[in-house]
């Protein structure tokens, strides 16, 4: 396992991996469990959004079934007209909403579903052909809402999954063994210099000692030839 | 001599105009050859096999050829049918107010003065919502009695007020000026719309009792399409509104009072449901549409009467192919009476309504086959 090399062997450099492996191990555990929090989430939510979208994809084979029928029997001019005396749109609101700290879209409808009288078409001109289409419409809108709010949470639920997941991995399996490799080398290293230290002391020692006994000596001689 | 004299007093003399029924006589063969040369069950059948290009071919070697040859410098496939089917149709209605006599020239346009309301509140809107001159031009039908010329001065005009000062000395002009006295407000132009047709009816309903020949026959249709015309509406207030009083919305005038409607809308049970439909003598005529939706010869009233109350219990519209089962009903009823009364004001109604119908059919079957249909399924839009 590769260890960093940048360090230095010092106790003051020690100190400061063992800080960084316990945050390390900290934002491994609190990362895990947002990790697990996020796939909790996204398994609630996933078949909603699937029932979502199986909805939109019903209403809108059904609002072409109606379309259809629609221009058969009213015919581009009947259809025209009945869609320029339309007097209210609808709107949308975008909102922002947390979850995990992944902030997500609330996308809410406005004068989504109307009356059939406020609809701005005369009751009495118009066919119920009409009335169905939309109808239809509406309610395709209101799905196209529904599944498009849900749909973008999801999204980033999952890409926030994909980021804290590969955060994770990378804390498990690299971030964390290289640190306590490191810190292995470093003890190692610091054991090692220590050795190297005390042998060092015992040659100077020993050193010392030699020069002091052939000094002795030399004196000797002299005292003996004088 | 006497029919030019007619022909220059007509607006003067509706009520009192002595008729001859020379002129009865003569509208009323011209438009059962006319209508005899509408398109038959058989071509029907055979448009239905035919793909889009061979209906295009189809349409333009018919009666509308002029119109499909005019158009097809500027538009093309499903569109150029479309508009020479419409525009086809307005010139139809106008040549057939142009050869009516007297009083019936009164009644033909009275009839068609539903065009004039589409052509009006579509100038109005275009006014209040901004919308471009040249797209209204494309989607007016000027087969009423407002000369085209008239409704091209009316789109040149800029404001809502200028249009309906416009229109004074129009028939509805004193409707249209009451509704958009007190200024715009959401839901105005469906409001003022439906007064307008309110009236267009009452009109109808006048002079139709005015005497003419035939007029006592017409009463009892312009009842019956009254009547179908508010039960349809009562499904469609119940399946998308919200209102408590639907009077505003129901045309007075036809077998059943307003205030019928108003007691069968919040009704919730089976028992007083049905009891209220056979009270409007409207089980059979569902019955025969029921019939023709299922090619079932063998049901019963109870299976008519189920179905229509699954609809109304679940807050839904009839089916469309029931309604169109309904209008062909309707069709055939006239055209009984009409037959029955060869010269007098039917054969130029039953004439002017195959004639839309005929419009619609070529269209329904021109726009199913754009989009895919298969031709059993066209084939129950149709009215034939």
């Amino acid at each position: 396992m590769a260890y960093q090399t940048d360090v230095k062997p010092t106790r003051a450099g020690l100190l400061a991996l063992r800080n960084r492996l316990r945050m390390a191990r900290k934002a491994y555990k609190i990362l895990s469990m947002k990790l697990d929090g996020l796939i909790l989430e996204v398994t609630h939510l996933a078949p909603e959004v699937k029932k979502e979208y199986d909805l939109l994809i019903s209403r809108y084979a059904r609002t072409k079934l109606l379309i259809a029928a629609a221009y058969m029997m009213e015919g581009t001019v009947g259809m025209t007209v009945a869609a320029y005396s339309v007097e209210v749109n609808p709107e949308i609101d975008l909102s922002q909403r947390n979850v995990f700290g992944v902030k997500v879209p609330v996308i809410t409808g406005k004068n989504v579903k109307t009356d059939v009288v406020e609809r701005g078409y005369g009751l009495l001109g118009t066919t119920l052909v009409i009335d169905d289409l939309a109808t239809s419409y509406e309610e395709l809108l209101a799905a196209i809402i529904t599944y498009a709010g849900n749909e973008a949470t999801l999204k980033r639920l999952l890409a926030e999954i994909e980021r804290i997941g590969r955060r994770v991995r990378a804390l498990e399996h690299q971030v964390i063994p290289t640190l306590e490799e490191t810190e292995l080398y470093i003890s190692r290293m610091r054991d090692e210099i220590e050795r190297e230290d005390t042998s060092r002391l015992f040659h100077v020692k020993r050193r010392k000692e030699e020069a002091a006994l052939r000094d002795d000596q030399e004196r000797k001689m002299r005292s003996d030839i004088s | 001599m006497v029919y030019r004299e007619t022909v220059t007093d007509r607006r003067r003399s509706l009520h009192h105009f002595p008729f001859t029924p020379t002129g009865y006589i003569y509208i009323c063969t011209r438009l059962t050859v006319r209508k005899a040369r509408l398109i038959t069950k058989d071509q029907y059948m055979r448009l239905l096999n035919m793909d889009l290009n061979q209906i295009s071919r189809f349409i333009g070697e018919t009666e509308y050829q002029n119109e499909v040859n005019e158009l097809a410098g500027s538009l093309s496939g499903i569109a150029l049918i479309e508009a020479a089917l419409t525009k086809n149709l307005a010139e139809t209605y106008q040549s057939v107010v142009e050869i009516t006599p007297g009083a019936l020239h009164e009644l033909t346009e009275r009839y068609l003065a539903r065009w004039d309301i589409w052509n009006v509140m579509l100038v109005l809107r275009s006014r209040q919502f901004d919308i471009p001159a040249d797209k209204i031009r494309q989607v007016l039908i000027p087969a009423g009695g407002i000369r085209p010329g008239k409704i091209e001065m009316l789109l040149s005009m800029r404001t809502i007020n200028d249009v309906i000062e416009g229109l004074e000395g129009w028939e509805l002009y004193p409707d249209l000026k009451e509704g958009f006295a007190s200024g715009y407000h959401k839901g105005l132009f469906a409001d003022v719309e439906n007064s307008l047709y309110k009236s267009f009816y009452k009109n109808l309903y006048r002079d139709a009792r005015s005497g003419i020949r035939g007029g006592d026959y017409i009463l009892p249709y312009l009842r019956l399409e009254i009547d179908i015309i508010n039960i349809r509406n009562l499904f469609r207030l119940r399946s998308g509104s919200r209102v408590s009083d639907i009077r505003p919305y129901i045309i007075p005038g036809g077998n059943l009072h307003p205030d019928f409607f108003q007691q069968m809308y919040p009704i919730e049970d089976k028992q007083q449901f049905i009891a209220g439909m056979q009270q409007a003598k409207f089980m059979p005529i569902l019955l025969e549409a029921l019939k023709d939706v299922r090619c079932d010869e063998n049901l019963c009233e109870a299976d008519a009467a189920n179905l229509i109350w699954k609809l109304w219990s679940e807050r839904r519209t009839p089916l469309f192919s029931m309604m169109m089962a309904v209008t062909r009903l309707r069709l055939h009823h006239i055209e009984q009476i009409a037959k029955r009364h060869p010269f007098s004001a039917l054969p130029i109604i039953s004439y002017l309504e195959h004639k839309r119908h005929e419009v619609a059919n070529l269209r329904t079957i021109a726009r199913g086959k754009q989009f895919g249909l298969d031709p059993d399924h066209i084939r129950r839009y149709l009215v034939m």
